[in-house]
């Protein structure tokens, strides 16, 4: 799937008109963007169900989509700064977007943190699904951002509720939503991956216990 | 057979990984024909290059971690067999 999303990116997908050839970061950066919100909505509701439940398997789910989501928006960063450097003229900007972008990884690195050097693992569970509860927020934020504060970095919205229908041409907006459920795909993969190394850890524990 | 199994993974994950990275140099080579400045491709080989090394130095991780987790959790049966046993 990958192989095919690389080739209808780079073979069928026309240029952009004003940007050409740089606007191919946009078919890798805005799926990875979106993944990540995805990864940080499971680790919101893997919180809540672990607070609620006290299962230790929406405990595991949250970790694995909470590291799963600090991997992609990271690489959100990062391959926003390399798409800023030729399009604006600089790395980095604070802009309103790439602001609570930066947040939203800082918070959730929190959340990594806060589990690693937690006393326990019962509290590392309990306090990292508070802040997988409540960092959720900036979620929206970053999203709506670029509606509330209206910028030339992030001038239009291309998936979810306030979408513009045209902004992108239909060929383009093929090949998007194929990058976009080729990433989806993977995070799936990833996500079952990191949740099944997790619950391994917990099985060793248990029989460390025994 | 599992060994075999990994092996093959491996294979495909290397395949996979230089035939990714193919893909932006290619276009790279014939850079121009979209009427873009040269420079540009560069960035967007970085930003490839960035996203699959992240994504494949991950999964190896986890594979590895994998491993080693299937290697502990049959040592501990091992063990707790052993203690019932004696």
């Amino acid at each position: 799937m990958m192989l095919t999303d690389l080739a209808l990116i780079f073979m069928w997908v026309p240029a952009e008109r004003v940007t050409g050839n740089l606007f191919l970061i946009f078919y890798f950066h805005v799926p990875l963007a979106m993944t990540s919100f995805l990864a940080f909505f499971v680790t919101f509701v893997s919180s809540a169900m672990y607070l609620w439940k006290r299962n230790s398997k929406w405990d595991a789910l949250g970790q694995a989509s909470a590291e799963v989501g600090v991997l992609l928006i990271s690489l959100v960063l990062i391959t926003g700064s390399i798409w800023a450097k030729p399009a604006n003229g600089v790395w980095w900007t604070w802009d309103p977007r790439l602001t609570t972008s930066l947040i939203l990884w800082l918070v959730y690195i929190g959340y990594l943190m806060v589990r690693a050097y937690a006393a326990n693992p019962s509290q590392a569970a309990r306090f990292a699904s508070v802040i997988g509860l409540i960092g959720f927020l900036d979620v929206p934020i970053v999203y709506f951002s670029a509606v509330w504060w209206r910028n030339a970095i992030h001038p239009n919205l291309y998936l979810g509720p306030l979408a513009e229908p045209d902004a992108l041409a239909p060929q383009m907006q093929n090949g998007f939503m194929f990058s976009m459920f080729t990433f989806l795909v993977l995070l799936i993969y990833v996500l079952w991956e990191r949740t099944s190394i997790r619950i391994q850890e917990d099985q060793v524990k248990a029989l460390r216990n025994a | 057979m599992h060994r075999n199994k990994m092996s093959l993974k491996g294979l495909v994950a290397v395949i996979v990984a230089i035939a990714a990275a193919l893909f932006p140099l290619a276009a790279l080579a014939q850079d121009g024909g979209a009427g873009a400045p040269k420079t540009f491709l560069p960035y967007v080989f970085a930003v490839y290059t960035v996203t699959w090394a992240a994504f494949f130095g991950y999964a190896f991780y986890m594979a590895r971690r994998q491993r080693e987790l299937r290697r502990e959790i049959d040592e501990l049966r091992q063990q707790q067999a052993d203690k019932g046993a004696a």
